[in-house]
């Protein structure tokens, strides 16, 4: 049911940046970049993401942090396991757009959106789960700096992919054994890998 | 003295590229009044008389990383002269230095690109800009500056290359000299008085032994 809400919601912003494109900023690429965001295997991976992680972390109260999170999916994904305004929802993405589509794609559930790159600077204290599933889009350093600087007790979940054909994935991984070493974590709840039709992607949830 | 630079990440094209590309260059330039650098993530097997210019980052993939030229963290500085590793030589190319607009970006002028042109208006895939070669000295750290931004990821997404993303986000270049420069493809010889410098090609899978100067 709230899946086709979205989808209604994509439609009508896809319908406004049509209309920008005509009197101000032409950027209509923009329109795929949403259906894309929504299609069915972001659908499937951040649900199996959603699902897992509710399931470890098993407390109703905290505060996530969802890095380069796009238009908002993921975030809104967890806000479906914790429908309880306890716990606070974060969802980051260095392109300031997202703030602005995510805002009016997932509107209503108790999301705060920013703005933000993932690099050495970003204050992680407080957050009690870190989620990224673009791990794939981001520097190994940038990565390691998350495990690093969080707070011990801080959950991460995690997403790769080995799908090195596309440009802007600069981190894939070849396993996800190799996966598993690579992050060195100090312990590892969850470890599992999904087969799509060009790659496999990766997940790990653990402290 | 004139900085001629080539680009070489992930495993489209071998060193054998680089080394040939200079050794042209000399071959037509023997008193060397250039220095040659190879912008690289490996610099296995290139010749030691190349300079080796490691990755300043962030990570990029392919033609992405051409851009990083742009950075005023790119240790290159001076009269430079950009050459994809699939043009192939056939003049002295540092005795066009003088017609060159040394103050901005100037790339190849393609033409040839715009035969797709439809509804009056750019479309993604008709730009007349190709990046094969670039001059630059000066002003160009806004180009990289607009490129390595919040979105740098989508700019990836969404051109294929840099040539899409260099007219698309109206970065203001200028043309190189149209005898400079000649499309194998798209060009014929016969349009042309005398010798172009450099011949580019435009084919996907270029092997170096298809690398022939002009007559």
């Amino acid at each position: 049911m709230f899946k086709s809400v979205i989808y209604y919601r994509a439609i009508k912003l896809n319908e406004e940046i049509y209309d920008e494109s005509q009197y101000g900023v032409d950027d209509l690429y923009r329109i795929k970049d949403i259906s894309h965001s929504l299609d069915n295997n972001q659908w499937h991976s951040k649900l199996w993401l959603a699902q897992e992680l509710h399931k470890l972390y098993n407390h109703p109260a905290g505060k996530i942090l969802v890095v380069g999170g796009w238009y908002g999916l993921m975030a809104f994904l967890l806000r479906q396991q914790w429908n309880q305004s306890d716990m606070n929802i974060v969802s980051s993405d260095m392109d300031p757009m997202c703030k602005e589509y995510g805002y009016k794609l997932f509107r209503g559930n108790d999301i705060q959106y920013q703005t933000l790159e993932v690099n050495n600077k970003i204050d992680l204290s407080g957050y009690t789960a870190i989620v990224n599933t673009s791990c794939e889009h981001m520097e190994p350093e940038m990565i390691r700096y998350l495990i690093d600087n969080k707070d011990k007790d801080t959950w991460v979940a995690f997403q790769t992919n080995n799908w090195y054909d596309i440009e802007s994935h600069i981190n894939c991984s070849p396993s996800l054994e190799y996966w598993e070493s690579e992050l060195e974590l100090d312990w590892i709840a969850y470890s599992d890998k999904h087969k799509y039709d060009c790659y496999d992607r990766y997940m790990i949830i653990g402290k | 003295m004139f900085n001629i630079i080539c680009v070489k990440f992930g495993k489209k094209y071998s060193s054998d590229f680089v080394n040939k590309l200079h050794m042209d260059l000399l071959s037509y330039n023997p008193l060397n009044s250039f220095t040659f650098h190879c912008y690289t993530d490996n610099p296995e097997g290139i010749n030691d008389s190349i300079n080796i210019v490691n990755p300043i980052g962030p990570t990029l993939k392919g033609v992405w990383n051409k851009l990083a030229l742009f950075s005023e963290e790119f240790p290159i500085k001076g009269e430079n002269i950009y050459l994809d590793l699939d043009v192939c030589i056939s003049n002295d190319i540092t005795s066009w230095a003088g017609y060159f607009d040394w103050d901005k970006l100037s790339i190849v002028h393609a033409p040839w690109k715009d035969n797709k042109k439809r509804y009056g208006r750019l479309s993604s895939y008709d730009v007349t800009h190709h990046s094969s070669v670039m001059v630059w000295q000066n002003n160009v750290h806004h180009i990289w500056e607009h490129f390595n931004s919040g979105l740098r990821d989508y700019y990836m997404r969404k051109y294929v290359g840099i040539d899409r993303f260099l007219a698309h986000e109206d970065i203001e270049v200028g043309y190189l000299p149209n005898n400079f420069t000649m499309s194998k493809m798209h060009q014929d010889r016969k349009q042309f008085e005398f010798t172009p410098a450099i011949l580019t090609y435009e084919e996907l899978d270029v092997q170096i032994s298809d690398l022939l100067p002009c007559d």
